[in-house]
């Protein structure tokens, strides 16, 4: 296995990927040496991690781990590290660890986890847990949760322009009407926002860091509940500050993926080249308050299954 | 010009208060304006930092309107005068407000949002508190500083009037006060110290306070009691004195008088001694010159008892001329200063010793003799006296006669020891009187002169002659002479006398 391991640092950056899969065919699943890099350390980045280590425990293999923190070292010490740490995988965990690990390491497979839009960072060597929930997961939530809004209202920049076609499919497919606007600065929002807002009956806010100022949220949701328009917002974070609804991945789960992602490349199984998976657990939270204050009625039984619940 | 205590301690106390009050004063104005202007800022930082916040939202979305109200409220505010609001590339989204105030201060603030970085977009949801802050704005509020320059005149006007009311009023309490309290009691003090001065000891300090000057009062009238206590028992004392000077006046007189008597009768005495032993000399030779002619002339008509009777008026002659001598050599003695001199006594004794030629059967041992000053003459006579009693009377075949001296304190103490005959204790004070001689030794040849003469001499010179024997072993006559002159050894002859 050592000899196979030389063979493929010595072979050039075009067979890589060859190599890794050859490699992978020969790999008796015994121990792995994982190196993981995270972008910060917070907890959800924890959670991902332990549900990581967790399959791997269930699978009984030894998983040897180096951890590494980018808030907490230095990058180029930390890729100084890995080299010598020589490990078979590199499980990165955020935006941030993923995309410094894709300009370092070409190498090596690199599994990823936690990651929003993660299509803009695919290489052949990059494979990962999407942090997005497919829309149209959400929007048969929504369908569940307000059967009665047909009108989604969104704004989006160039920066979301891809998440809004995802959504604008969705929406063809589930028989949602779409009232969406491109705007190319935050300042046109508030004046789209009002000129979209008699024509939707519920509004959804994108991952769009461009219009998303905190600022601009605030005023959402305040616009929200003058106008009675209901937001689905982008975590339960969302929920708690003001907005109706919002979807949230089982952050421990997307590391279970990403262990059964990681185990299939190492074991040859499962090609590496930019593979990405969705988040398969989907939990929502509600906020009872904002609802009572739109005149939304939701019903008891869709309240015990949403797993965070604000304003009783 | 001379200033009463109680003035230079007024002028003490006010030129503190001056400075204390000046130095409180500007030490308040300074305060108050940088009380004034910490309020001033405080609340100029606070509008500004409303406005910041305020425009934050409506800044990030150029809401020019919301700016527009947001402005024109802050420059509602008291002191902000002019009030800029700028995009993040400068643009202007608002302006109010005049530039014309003559005193302003300017304020400046970016305005800050937070975002999350497209760099870790799953912020957005998983809610890191790691954000991003973005400079979208500045605000600019000047603020007018009329009104705090107003409000220093004023704190200004304020403590300057307290703190020359308080000068004021301090001075007068001080001047007063110092008056009451030390000026009075002084005054008082003084007007009592002139009158004991004049001579009043009965004037009392009538001080009743309990402080320094109460102490001091008290203190004063004890001084006054005890001084005029001292005084009367001076006084009485200067008449007690003034009575004993005037008696001892009358003494001294009376003691003159009578000096010049003893004087006068001394020396008449002396000159009829003298006269009288002289007159005596011629007669008593006569009777010796008859005396001789009657027994030559008729000593072979005599039978052998008229001869016996001629040769003892012949021998009573010879003893009554020896005696008038010897008046005569003992009435000379006086002390003439302008003879004394250094005398060697080891010198001079070998002269006397040759000069007296003792026989065989005496032995004479002289010790080492020190140089005296008095006249020459004198104390060869005391040695020779006391020598030639020695010899006289030596009654041992083998006779022993020692001179030496000692020193003894300031005098010289000189001792002449034979082993005579030695003399019976009562005999002692007998012997240095004039014509008094021992019983055993009337001899012819002894009138009783020698010692006497001795006596005098040595006495004259402040000194003391005594005798110490043990009869049938001998005698020792001691005498003190003084080592200096007289003047000195007077002094000491007081005490030398007690020996």
């Amino acid at each position: 296995m050592c000899g196979i391991r030389k063979n493929l640092f010595n072979a050039k950056c075009s067979i890589i990927l060859f190599l890794i899969l050859s490699q992978g065919v020969c790999f008796a699943a015994e121990q792995a040496t994982i190196t993981v890099v995270f972008s910060s350390d917070i907890e959800p980045y924890r959670q991902s991690y332990e549900g990581f280590k967790a399959f791997f425990d269930e699978k009984k293999m030894a998983l040897r781990a180096f951890e590494h923190d980018l808030d907490k070292e230095d990058a180029g010490v930390i890729y100084s590290s890995i080299k010598k740490e020589k490990p078979d995988l590199i499980f990165t965990i955020g935006t941030k660890a993923l995309q410094s690990a894709k300009e370092k390491i070409t190498d090596t497979p690199i599994v990823f986890s936690m990651v929003l839009n993660p299509g803009a960072m695919s290489g052949p060597n990059v494979a990962g847990v999407s942090l997005d929930i497919p829309p149209e997961i959400k929007l048969k939530h929504i369908r569940r949760i307000l059967p009665r809004k047909k009108n989604i209202g969104l704004i989006y920049s160039p920066q979301s322009e891809l998440l809004y076609e995802d959504i604008l499919n969705a929406c063809t497919e589930l028989k949602y009407h779409l009232v969406s606007k491109k705007i190319s600065s935050k300042t046109e929002f508030p004046g789209v926002l009002e000129d979209i807002s008699p024509q939707v009956d519920c509004f959804m806010m994108t991952p769009d860091t461009d219009i998303y100022y905190p600022k601009l949220v605030e005023y959402l949701l305040r616009a929200s509940l003058k106008d009675k328009i209901p937001v689905i917002g982008l975590s339960s974070n969302y929920v708690k500050a003001g907005a109706l609804i919002a979807f949230d991945c089982d952050y421990g789960d997307i590391g279970n993926q990403a262990g059964e992602l990681a185990l299939e490349i190492l074991s040859g199984g499962k090609q590496v080249n930019s593979c990405c998976v969705s988040p398969r657990k989907v939990k929502f939270s509600l906020n009872l308050m904002t609802a009572e204050r739109l005149g939304v009625k939701i019903p008891p039984d869709i309240i015990k299954q949403a797993s965070e619940v604000f304003g009783k | 010009m001379n200033y009463g205590i109680s003035q230079k301690v007024s002028l003490l106390f006010i030129i503190l208060v001056v400075v204390l009050a000046t130095t409180l004063g500007y030490y308040f104005i300074r305060y108050q304006k940088a009380t004034l202007e910490e309020e001033f800022d405080e609340k100029a930082k606070a509008v500004l930092h409303s406005l910041v916040v305020s425009v934050e939202y409506p800044l990030l979305v150029e809401d020019e309107k919301t700016l527009w109200i947001l402005g024109n409220g802050v420059l509602q505010q008291k002191d902000a005068v002019f009030c800029e609001i700028r995009n993040k590339s400068g643009k202007l989204l608002f302006q109010g407000g005049s530039r014309n105030a003559k005193y302003v201060t300017q304020y400046v603030s970016p305005v800050l949002s937070e975002r999350v970085s497209p760099l870790v977009s799953e912020d957005m949801i998983l809610g890191s508190e790691n954000k991003q802050t973005v400079e979208t704005g500045k605000v600019y509020l000047t603020f007018s500083l009329e009104g705090l320059m107003d409000k220093l005149s004023q704190a200004n006007q304020t403590i300057g009037f307290l703190v020359t009311g308080w000068i004021v009023l301090s001075c007068v309490l001080i001047s007063l006060l110092t008056r009451l309290i030390l000026g009075k009691p002084v005054k008082e003090l003084m007007t009592g110290i002139k009158k004991i001065a004049e001579g009043n000891l009965n004037h009392k300090v009538p001080i009743k306070t309990q402080d320094e000057i109460g102490a001091l009062a008290v203190s004063f009238n004890e001084m006054t009691e005890h001084l005029k206590k001292t005084v009367d028992n001076l006084n009485r004392e200067v008449a007690e004195r003034k009575k004993t000077e005037l008696a001892l006046e009358n003494l001294n007189r009376d003691l003159g008088a009578t000096v010049q008597q003893l004087s006068c009768s001394n020396s008449q005495l002396q000159d009829f001694v003298h006269i009288s032993a002289h007159d005596l000399k011629t007669p008593v030779r006569g009777i010796s010159t008859l005396a001789d002619w009657i027994a030559n002339d008729y000593g072979d008509k005599f039978d052998e008892h008229g001869r016996e009777q001629i040769r003892l008026l012949k021998k009573r002659v010879v003893r009554i001329d020896k005696l008038i001598e010897g008046m005569l050599q003992f009435s000379k003695i006086t002390r003439n200063r302008n003879n004394e001199k250094q005398v060697n006594l080891n010198r001079e004794m070998a002269e006397l010793i040759t000069k007296m030629k003792p026989t065989d059967k005496i032995e004479l041992a002289v010790d080492s003799l020190p140089v005296v000053t008095g006249e020459r003459d004198h104390i060869m006579q005391v040695f020779e006296n006391l020598l030639t009693n020695a010899v006289t009377f030596m009654d041992k075949p083998k006779g022993l006669i020692k001179v030496g001296c000692v020193e003894h304190g300031d005098f010289w103490k000189f001792y002449v020891s034979d082993n005579g005959p030695g003399i019976e204790q009562r005999y002692f004070e007998r012997i240095f009187k004039i014509f008094q001689t021992l019983p055993k030794h009337d001899e012819p040849d002894t009138i009783g002169v020698g010692l006497a003469i001795a006596k005098k001499i040595i006495e004259m010179y402040g000194g003391k002659i005594w005798v110490e024997s043990d009869p049938g072993l001998g005698s020792t006559f001691f005498f003190t002479f003084p080592k200096q002159k007289e003047e000195f050894c007077y002094e000491r002859t007081k005490a030398n006398t007690a020996y």
